[in-house]
């Protein structure tokens, strides 16, 4: 690679190094230089793009959409490949089926709750669950881009203060009805489940185990932070460096 | 993903997205009440058909799309009453921010950018989109896609240069 190659390359995704092109920069100092002058203005342009948003956007939204409950038909024909909200007759049988799915979840739901001892056996075993549910999550091998991440964290009002490394999966789900910012770090020993819950405060700091796993819940400036790795993996590197990376935004 | 009912469901979607989607938006009309139109006629389009989002990992490209079909509806519906307008003639809504004078050269300089390559680098920075996705969500290659982020940062530069104080200006040409 010369330094032509390497500058056409970053250029196009300053935030992600391929190891080619962090060899050539280690070897040469000039593109060194570039590249971070290039870090920089990267930082400057990301600045730059995140224009104010409306702080009432979001309660317009769903004032506008609690308005439109009557007028669901006239999409499906604007909008093909969008299936527009079935009839109410429909939607009345689907309530039924839905209902009772809902209760049956509960009674199973009830009935595991009476197995358990305390509240932090319960987050344990939720955490687990979800994670469990994005299993494919753990599997995945190459680091994501640091965009991808600091995109998941910022949609849940955390910023990123480093750079998180060996992040395989970010995604922004929702627990407890609060949306999370759910990050998979890969380690020697296995993956590590990140479950950051800003918006969420579950009380005292706890570490608990269930099935396989390990869970570890840690406290931030405003919400929680859950960890879930194997019960061999030692997870206070990853806390530690997790703990280190963000910082909750004001909320 | 554990959701409840269709009300969470549609209110997690807006907490998630409703601020990348507004600056994306802004992005693509710079105009910030028609970016402000275009995202709640989004969700009010996402709202009407959130029955048939199967899966809510793809839920941003499906808002994302939703958004560039209604842009594209606004300019059909107002085909008529555009005419071309040179970059430097358009208005100024710089001030309206309190932004730094760095950033502020550089939001005009976004503006100037022709949409073929401000569209690329706002989906990479403001969405977290990979060039893949960007080359999916604009229905082109991804090589096209590795071209037009180059050059949209190349044209950065260009428009910044001749003063080393400022962020762009730096580069060496490539």
């Amino acid at each position: 690679m010369n330094c032509l190659e390497f500058r056409r390359v970053v250029l196009e995704e300053p935030q992600q190094l391929p190891p080619a092109l962090s060899e050539h920069k280690q070897q040469c100092k000039d593109c060194q230089r570039y590249y971070t002058q290039l870090q920089e203005q990267e930082a400057l342009l990301m600045e730059a793009l995140a224009v104010p948003v409306p702080e009432d956007l979001a309660a317009k939204i769903m004032l506008q959409c609690s308005f439109d409950q009557t007028a669901d038909q006239e999409v499906s024909e604007a909008e093909p490949k969008i299936v527009p909200l079935k009839s109410k007759s429909k939607t009345f049988r689907q309530f039924i089926g839905g209902f009772a799915v809902a209760a049956s979840v509960m009674m199973g739901v009830v009935f595991w709750q009476a197995h358990l001892n305390s509240e932090q056996q319960q987050l344990t075993e939720m955490f687990v669950q979800h994670m469990e549910h994005e299993a494919h999550s753990l599997v995945l091998e190459e680091p994501i881009s640091v965009g991808r991440v600091g995109f998941t964290l910022n949609n849940v009002g955390i910023k990123p203060m480093a750079e998180l490394a060996n992040v395989t999966y970010a995604a922004n789900c929702v627990i407890e009805d609060k949306m999370v910012a759910h990050l998979v770090v890969k380690t020697d020993q296995g993956p590590v489940t990140v479950l950051l819950m800003p918006h969420k405060q579950f009380g005292d700091e706890f570490a608990e185990e269930a099935k396989q796993w390990q869970v570890a819940l840690t406290n931030m400036k405003q919400g929680s932070v859950a960890f879930i790795g194997p019960k061999s993996l030692n997870l206070e590197p990853i806390q530690q460096q997790v703990m280190q990376s963000v910082d909750v935004l004001q909320i | 993903m554990y959701m409840k009912n269709k009300d969470q469901q549609f209110q997690a979607l807006v907490e998630a997205y409703h601020k990348p989607l507004y600056r994306y938006a802004y992005w693509l009309t710079s105009d910030e009440s028609v970016a402000e139109d275009l995202v709640q006629e989004t969700f009010m389009r996402a709202w009407r058909a959130l029955d048939s989002l199967q899966n809510v990992e793809a839920a941003k490209s499906w808002l994302i799309t939703i958004l560039r079909r209604e842009n594209a509806r606004r300019f059909q519906r107002k085909s008529l009453e555009y005419t071309d307008i040179e970059a430097d003639e358009l208005p100024d809504n710089s001030g309206h921010y309190a932004f730094s004078t760095n950033l502020e050269a550089l939001r005009n300089c976004m503006g100037r950018l022709s949409e073929k390559y401000r569209e690329p680098i706002v989906m990479q920075l403001v969405l977290g989109y990979s060039q893949d996705e960007i080359a999916q969500a604009l229905d082109i290659p991804a090589n096209t896609v590795a071209t037009r982020l180059r050059r949209a940062r190349q044209q950065l530069q260009a428009m910044l240069g001749g003063n080393d104080e400022q962020g762009y200006s730096r580069g060496v040409g490539v």
